[in-house]
């Protein structure tokens, strides 16, 4: 990549940054494997920002690039945190004084989203970005019938996990 | 209005606070090396043609000219040699297109594709070596005096002895291998069997 693109791009990940934390976020459950999540994600990026055309959105083939990364060539190696956990660090939340503020919100959702398979949170991050249900099954490599069964089990799983 | 729905103005305007990188940092990123699957399956293939190969290049074969199948044990090496070229060219095949642009689907099915490759690969040399193995054994024997039969029967306990430990080498390399990519892939295989089923 010659100086110029590699400028251009660095600007361009640097402005989008946070798709990327979303789903580092989604996808590690501490500081150091979130930052290793971006870096190879950010390597993917910059290896196939070349041929990326302008045909979809940037930030629609960034989802894609990160999300590939984060379900099929990212190696995890820390564990994974178990249910349990999770449900310990819901029952916590609700006992603490009801705070209906965005964080609040964002850290339950997260917490939700941890107990997912990788699957299904590549499916959840799409749908809370507003993604249609042919992008996500295009971004997926699955039928659009086949995203939808996926996503409402997904929601199901979810509302267990919100409200157990 | 179902439960995810709730959530959406919360997840658009939130900011990441503990973590933001300057552009500095993501150049800087950028230029470390990529710790991704692909490269580990592309990196222990060519580490694993070279552990294959390798010994053929530093063995003397002049030895088994005195049995007369020499002439086998050359066409074997350079058969050996062609399937690994062959190889080589479809695993450089199968990793440059691999490509992150495709759907997830699609990607994994060319990772898992790359593995098979790789598994055809080994299987191939081992069966290669178990020909070769095999071969120099039974010309061996038979090239020793016949009339002798306890000379005979030590040297046949010697050659079963021989044989069980090439199997069992070449079975634990194999074992290896496979514990190896079962444990690169294992969380690929069920992401992809999730994605596969309805």
């Amino acid at each position: 990549m010659n100086k110029e693109l590699e400028n251009k791009f660095v600007k361009d990940i640097q402005k989008n940054q946070g798709i990327i934390h979303k789903i580092c976020r989604a996808y590690t459950h501490d500081n150091a494997s979130h930052k290793d999540l971006f870096q190879e994600i950010s390597i993917q990026l910059y290896k196939a920002y070349p041929k990326f055309r302008g045909e979809s959105k940037f930030s629609t083939w960034m989802y894609r690039v990160a999300l590939n990364t984060a379900i099929s060539l990212y190696r995890k190696s820390k564990r994974n945190v178990v249910t349990s956990e999770i449900y310990d660090n819901l029952k916590e939340l609700e006992y603490k004084e009801y705070d209906d503020t965005k964080d609040k919100q964002l850290e339950m959702l997260y917490k939700a989203i941890h107990g997912l398979n990788d699957i299904e949170k590549a499916l959840c991050l799409l749908y809370l970005e507003n993604k249609p249900y042919t992008e996500i099954a295009e971004t997926l490599g699955i039928s659009e019938v086949n995203a939808r069964v996926k996503m409402n089990r997904t929601k199901q799983k979810l509302k267990k996990i919100l409200n157990p | 209005m179902d439960v995810l729905d709730n959530f959406k103005d919360a997840w658009k305007h939130q900011e990441n606070k503990n973590i933001q990188f300057s552009e500095l940092d993501i150049t800087k990123m950028v230029h470390k090396k990529s710790t991704s699957i692909v490269k580990w399956i592309y990196y222990i293939s060519i580490i694993e043609f070279i552990v294959m190969f390798t010994p053929n290049l530093f063995t003397d074969y002049s030895e088994l000219d005195e049995l007369g199948i020499s002439g086998f044990i050359k066409s074997i090496l350079v058969i050996s040699f062609i399937v690994a070229m062959v190889f080589i060219y479809l695993f450089y095949k199968n990793y440059k297109n691999i490509c992150v642009n495709d759907s997830a689907k699609k990607l994994m099915e060319g990772i898992l594709k790359t593995k098979k490759t790789v598994s055809n690969y080994i299987i191939t040399q081992l069966f290669l070596v178990a020909v070769t193995t095999i071969t120099v054994i039974y010309y061996t024997i038979h090239s020793y005096d016949v009339t002798n039969e306890t000379h005979i029967a030590s040297k046949i306990s010697f050659w079963i002895v021989m044989i069980a430990i090439t199997l069992i080498i070449l079975s634990l390399l194999w074992l290896f291998y496979q514990l190896l990519y079962g444990i690169l892939l294992k969380r690929l295989k069920e992401n992809y069997k999730e994605l596969a089923k309805n």
